[in-house]
């Protein structure tokens, strides 16, 4: 790993360290509780972060990245990890998504689940992202495997503004959106207002270093996978299996055939 | 414990846990990396179908060319052609 890529974990790694716990601090004994909600709002501090990690900022760079390997002219192995790095990570995300708000709706709305719009839509979005992630473990060449899974991700993408979309589409017990609103005008003030943008600094960059770990860790992997394919065909070389045939053809068409 | 409580817990425990899963498949994979390379500095900086090859490998004959699938013999096939030298 670089210097320059350690350096920047490490930053990042400080960073969302000591904003995560800022935003606890802040969420759990600092802020004051709300005039509906009471303590419960403090749980707003953690799930619309996870929640704008898991659909905006992971699936969006994962359906870029996927868009960019497509496209010939910037078709690159990069573009192609880090689709499935922040495909993968994202997933967590959703999951935390749902988790958490089932923990606000139970005592709010007095149930674990609805088939709320914007629920239904959500958990159709993990499950998008779980098929995306069972289709990186067909067996198959880097390159078929890489545009299968970015084909996958881009038509995963339509879930998306759907998501966003369902609170203000159709009648949801899910509250419409706090900051990104039709007048964009945040109807959260003081010093929840800072906390929950605190929180949503923090979630980033805990994000940020999870997507380099994960993209660190796909690099080691493809390593490990080339060096695991060549020792197979070292392995089924020296051994003659099936290849008897071949060989005869190549030597016939002027290959050189490694002596046993 | 408050319903608070669990959601802080769960998401940042989960968080905690899986960064804590990608750190040991990263060492996993170093060490495998390792064994299959020999060193931290053979392991190839570029991904695909070429890797590590014999030193000195003998050329093909004239007229005829050396086959792509494997590009590195059987370590048992240099020590061979290193001792028919």
């Amino acid at each position: 790993m670089s210097r320059g890529t350690t350096l920047a974990m490490r930053a990042l790694g400080v960073g969302a360290v000591i904003s995560v716990t800022a935003t606890v601090w802040l969420g759990l004994w600092v802020t004051p509780p709300d005039e509906t909600q009471h303590d419960l709002v403090r749980l707003v501090y953690v799930h619309p972060p996870v929640a704008w990690v898991a659909l905006y900022l992971a699936f969006g760079i994962a359906a870029l990245s996927s868009a960019l390997w497509l496209w010939p002219r910037t078709r690159s192995r990069f573009f192609d990890r880090l689709a499935v790095s922040a495909m993968e990570v994202g997933t967590v995300f959703t999951v935390l998504t749902l988790v958490t708000g089932s923990i606000w709706g139970r005592p709010t709305w007095g149930v674990w689940w609805a088939w709320d719009a914007r629920l239904t839509s959500t958990a159709l979005l993990l499950v998008l992202q779980l098929g995306y992630l069972a289709l990186r473990r067909v067996p198959g060449d880097p390159d078929s495997r890489a545009r299968r899974s970015s084909v996958t991700a881009l038509v995963a993408a339509v879930d998306v503004p759907i998501v966003h979309f369902s609170v203000q589409w159709w009648r949801t017990l899910h509250q419409g959106a706090t900051v990104l609103n039709r007048n964009l005008s945040p109807t959260i003030h003081g010093s929840m207002a800072w906390t929950l943008l605190l929180g949503f600094v923090a979630f980033t960059l805990v994000f940020a270093w999870l997507l380099l770990a994960r993209y660190r860790v796909q690099v080691l992997s493809e390593t490990v996978e080339g060096a695991e394919l060549q020792g197979a065909l070292r392995e089924r070389w020296v051994e003659g299996e099936g290849l008897d045939g071949a060989g005869e053809l190549l030597a016939d068409e002027g290959f050189v055939r490694a002596p046993l | 414990m408050s319903y608070i409580d669990a959601g802080y817990a769960i998401a940042l425990g989960t968080l905690f846990v899986y960064a804590a899963l990608l750190w040991l498949r990263h060492w996993r994979l170093e060490r495998l990396a390792s064994a299959l390379y020999g060193t931290q500095d053979d392991v190839p900086r570029r991904t695909g179908p070429t890797g590590p090859t014999c030193s000195d490998d003998p050329p093909p004959p004239a007229g005829q060319r050396a086959v792509s699938v494997a590009r590195r013999p059987a370590p048992a096939l240099c020590d061979e052609w290193s001792r028919e030298r």
